[in-house]
């Protein structure tokens, strides 16, 4: 039996006669993409929170959604993304007065799982960059007392846990921050979830990073870059990853010859660590460019098949 | 005795995303991760045509070693199984605006045309080579006994040709083809010598016309070579390739307006016509051992539709 089993982290766009669109705007569309991704031997979906109700109405259920992925190949909900805001003072994850707000609704996205075995919480822990600048300990500090609080209720409450992922134009993006942040949350409740190409963006090693919490690890995103992040591209508002005037589309499918992150590298890592369980691998923003979402995930698993299976699988 | 699937390349027919080398990797290597282990080429011709011709390969990947090992170690595809080809295709490097086999007089040229496929094909250990037995209907009109013999006679030409290489031909009826009926594929194959010349059965475009697959594969099962599998929701009820510049029809839609004719296999909601569990029985039944090849041709996002076709593959076919 394997050790890794991957996942697909959905940000799927498929062709329709009203252009290109989610699939999951038509139950036919979901299958339609669920089904490629299942031929490729993905054993995982990673979703979004806000679909978790969306599939639960498409489906009737929760429930049925994952029955129905199991009747197409897949084994179930691996993970589910979501974010740390500063938009409204409600769910201002720096006022602590919001926290009550903000474990209410994480206690809400985990009940609507359904008890159906989803593991992770992917987790932008901070909000946008221009949102928390200037950085400061004392903020860092509230986000881990909100993280480990909320992590404490979806572990011990639902088996779920929260795992943080670090976009490059996130508050907690570089390497200072991001381990002060994991010294002052709580091991047992707030987990590190390693996406590659948002850290070499950041200038990042995301290698160096996987081996100084690889202990803390709970996932990954495979995905690559063609591009470093020039100096003040990650405060770019409101949305860094679409708006930075000369970098157009930042991610990319693992394998490609541009790429930045040195994957084979990153397997001997985790083969060290004897890391088991689900990878995902992500593309978000394929489409930009005329890409393909079908295409780009072949190729990322012909990527895996041919070369990193051959150090770790 | 046992299946191999292969994919066609048919569906890759835009210069965007067929001609230059990187985009044609992609290609291969979205074959190869759904599963598939071979690959059908299209003949073509002209400078965008890089994968139709063997001096266009020489050009980007070298002789037949040269890109049959491209194939295996760059991007993990077993075989070159065939190309697909067409005598009336127009073939600039050949000087000809195409060439018919129901015409003696044009036999040669298709015998040296075909030469330089079938050299190349043996040199990768393929089999056989594909090809379209006649010219479109309406270019045949009226279409006679008399001419189809001949056009079997200019393909037992091309086996002959092809035999002192060790492969086949196999002939391959599509829905515009004058030999688009049972009674002109019966004096094809009673035509021609079993020994070089078998059928190739492509379960859509029979089905448009009316041809039932499994039965065709039942009534000439020791001559069968290849399969090629797409599905159809709709068949051409109306006759409309007899009307003159017929092709014209897959993308126009005709006098019904059809969007697209054919499909990926397995669609839920908007099954096809074609009975590919039952043909995957007769198959088994019939001990075929070979290549099965699915098309995509018409799709608009192709490598979605090998991701699907790969699933019913996987999950339904594999399991008859």
């Amino acid at each position: 039996m394997n050790a890794i089993k991957y996942s697909y982290m959905d940000h799927w766009f498929m062709h329709s006669p009203q252009g290109l669109t989610k699939p999951g705007v038509r139950r036919e569309f979901v299958e339609y993409y669920i089904r490629q991704i299942s031929a490729l031997s993905f054993k995982g979906l990673d979703i979004f929170f806000f679909d978790i109700q969306k599939y639960a109405r498409m489906f009737g259920s929760f429930r049925n959604f994952v029955k129905f992925l199991q009747d197409n190949g897949l084994e179930k909900v691996v993970g589910f993304f979501a974010s740390a805001y500063a938009d409204a003072k409600s769910t201002n994850a720096f006022l602590p007065e919001s926290h009550d707000n903000i474990y209410r609704q994480f206690e809400q996205y985990c009940a609507g799982t359904e008890d159906t075995g989803v593991e992770n919480i992917i987790l932008m822990p901070a909000p946008t960059y221009y949102q928390c600048e200037p950085m400061t300990d004392e903020k860092i500090r509230i986000l881990a007392d909100l993280w480990n609080r909320v992590g404490e209720m979806t572990l011990n409450k639902f088996g779920i846990k929260i795992t943080c992922h670090h976009e490059f134009w996130c508050g907690l993006r570089d390497e200072d921050a991001i381990l002060k942040f994991y010294e002052w949350t709580d091991p047992r409740y707030v987990f590190f979830f390693l996406d590659t190409a948002q850290h070499v963006i950041a200038g990042v090693d995301p290698i160096k990073l996987y081996m100084k919490l690889h202990d803390r690890t709970a996932g990954f995103h495979l995905k690559d870059t063609h591009s470093i992040a020039g100096p003040e591209d990650y405060r770019t508002p409101p949305d860094a990853e679409l708006m930075v005037e000369d970098v157009p589309r930042w991610f990319y499918e693992i394998g490609t010859p541009e790429g930045l992150c040195d994957f084979p590298r990153l397997y001997q890592c985790i083969k060290e660590y004897g890391y088991k369980g689900w990878i995902s691998i992500e593309h978000d923003k394929a489409e930009i460019g005329g890409g393909n979402f079908s295409e780009s995930t072949a190729n990322a698993m012909w990527y895996i098949t041919n070369v990193l299976s051959k150090i770790y699988k | 005795m046992s299946v191999k699937w292969g994919y066609s390349l048919n569906a890759w027919d835009h210069e965007e995303n067929s001609v230059r080398k990187d985009r044609n990797e992609r290609t291969f290597k979205t074959i190869s991760a759904a599963g598939f282990t071979g690959v059908e080429l299209i003949v073509g011709s002209g400078r965008w045509c890089p994968l139709g011709r063997p001096g266009n390969i020489k050009y980007i990947y070298g002789d037949a070693d040269d890109f049959n090992r491209y194939l295996k170690k760059t991007v993990a595809i077993d075989q070159l199984i065939t190309w697909d080809y067409d005598p009336g295709a127009i073939a600039v490097e050949e000087d000809t605006l195409g060439r018919d086999p129901s015409d003696p007089a044009q036999h040669d040229g298709i015998v040296e045309a075909t030469e330089k496929y079938v050299a190349f094909l043996a040199a990768v250990d393929s089999k056989f080579l594909v090809v379209r037995p006649m010219l479109s209907w309406w270019k045949v009109d009226p279409v006679t006994e008399e001419k189809i013999k001949k056009a079997a006679d200019c393909w037992n030409k091309v086996g002959k040709m092809a035999s002192s290489y060790g492969l086949k031909i196999l002939l391959r009826v599509d829905w515009m083809c004058a030999a688009n009926s049972m009674s002109a594929i019966d004096i094809l194959m009673a035509e021609t010598d079993p020994a070089t010349v078998g059928l190739c059965i492509n379960t859509g475009e029979l089905t448009m016309v009316g041809i039932d697959p499994i039965a065709l594969y039942q009534k000439y099962m020791p001559r069968t070579g290849l399969f090629q599998f797409k599905d159809v929701r709709v068949t051409d009820t109306l006759e409309e390739y007899k009307q003159p510049f017929a092709e014209d029809i897959k993308k126009n839609g005709g006098k019904r307006k059809i969007d697209r004719w054919f499909w990926e296999m397995g669609h839920n909601e908007k099954p096809g016509l074609v009975d590919f569990a039952g043909l995957m029985r007769a198959i088994r039944a019939g001990g075929y051992d070979g290549w099965i090849v699915v098309e995509s041709d018409q799709s608009p996002d192709p490598a979605a539709s090998v991701l699907y076709n790969s699933w019913y593959i996987q999950n339904v076919l594999n399991k008859v």
